[in-house]
């Protein structure tokens, strides 16, 4: 005669388990991608080059900018210049205050050189990670070059 | 329809540049503060300096935002009272505004401040609103003449409903269908 089988565990292990849990929470800044242009009154003479960007012109730039949009809280707005490199620029702001900023920076007229050009600094990519908007910048040039 | 939803702000404009005891003759402290305004102000004047004030602060797209709906819609020189109408979304934006204004809107204006009182959004309630404050100061003065040191009317006039917390400012709820995104704001005095 079998012995009776002993009471069967109550707790029977999982069929599914977690191996691992990462939280994303929201990411503190938003990062965009800014490309300077110069426009010029002579419809012929429209061309690319330009003399090589400087930070201190786009810390200009984003300045009046923002705050011909969004005044002096838009002026409040911490920008962080990451990199500026020929025409590229690359910026950093607050999440929170990211789509005030694309607002101003498309709104913004461009800022008058002398002789009647204006620079324009166009908003090429933003997002909340900067990795994707470097990919995307190397995935275009992947394919133009 | 779409119905658009407005605040009334009852705003209240109180003096700064008197000394207490200073005034010719019987007056309490409370009647200097708010005394009555020079007969030259007049709702464009003060609508005017509310727009700029609020292009300063929040540029084109803030001016864009409150322009349409900004209405001065009581004047009350003597009492230094006014009330404003503007819409519900962007009625922050004017009370940031009157925060950073500091004086009269004249060349030369006297120094004062722009106090907001209440909140509400239909018109009737801050007319109620204004009229019991005019009858408790009216109570509060008297009172302070009389030498009373503590004044009750002074407490309510300051603290308004909510005696605990010591807000003078109540936001009214008696809109006609109540929105997640109002605030029950008191605040402090």
């Amino acid at each position: 005669m079998t012995t009776t089988a002993q009471p069967t565990p109550t707790t029977k292990p999982p069929k599914t388990q977690d191996l691992a849990t990462l939280t994303i929470k929201p990411p503190p800044f938003a990062y965009a991608h800014l490309t300077a242009t110069t426009t010029s009154p002579d419809p012929d003479e429209t061309s690319m080059s330009l003399d090589p960007l400087d930070a201190l012109q786009v810390r200009a730039y984003c300045n009046s900018a923002l705050r011909q949009f969004l005044g002096d809280t838009g002026a409040a707005i911490p920008v962080d210049i990451l990199s500026v490199q020929a025409s590229d620029v690359w910026v950093r702001v607050p999440r929170t205050d990211l789509s005030g900023f694309s607002a101003s920076l498309t709104a913004y007229s461009g800022l008058a050189q002398g002789g009647g050009t204006t620079t324009v600094l166009r908003l090429r990519a933003c997002g909340d990670w900067l990795g994707s908007l470097l990919g995307r910048v190397e995935q275009q040039e992947l394919w133009a070059s | 329809m779409v119905r658009l939803k407005d605040r009334y702000l009852l705003v209240n404009i109180v003096y700064t540049d008197v000394q207490p005891g200073q005034a010719k003759g019987p007056v309490s402290d409370l009647m200097l503060y708010n005394q009555p305004t020079t007969g030259e102000l007049r709702p464009q004047h003060l609508l005017k300096a509310i727009r700029s004030e609020v292009n300063a602060l929040f540029g084109d797209c803030g001016s864009g935002a409150v322009d349409r709906s900004l209405q001065v819609k009581y004047l009350s020189q003597a009492t230094s009272t006014f009330i404003l109408r503007i819409s519900r979304d962007h009625y922050r934006l004017v009370w940031a505004a009157l925060s950073f204004m500091h004086k009269l809107p004249f060349k030369d204006g006297r120094p004062c401040v722009y106090r907001v009182v209440r909140v509400s959004g239909t018109i009737r309630k801050v007319e109620e609103e204004a009229v019991r404050r005019a009858k408790l100061f009216i109570l509060a003065a008297k009172e302070e003449m009389a030498g009373k040191p503590s004044s009750g009317a002074l407490d309510a006039l300051l603290r308004g409903k909510d005696q605990g917390r010591g807000l003078a400012m109540v936001v009214d709820q008696d809109v006609d269908d109540l929105e997640d995104d109002d605030l029950e704001m008191e605040v402090g005095g």
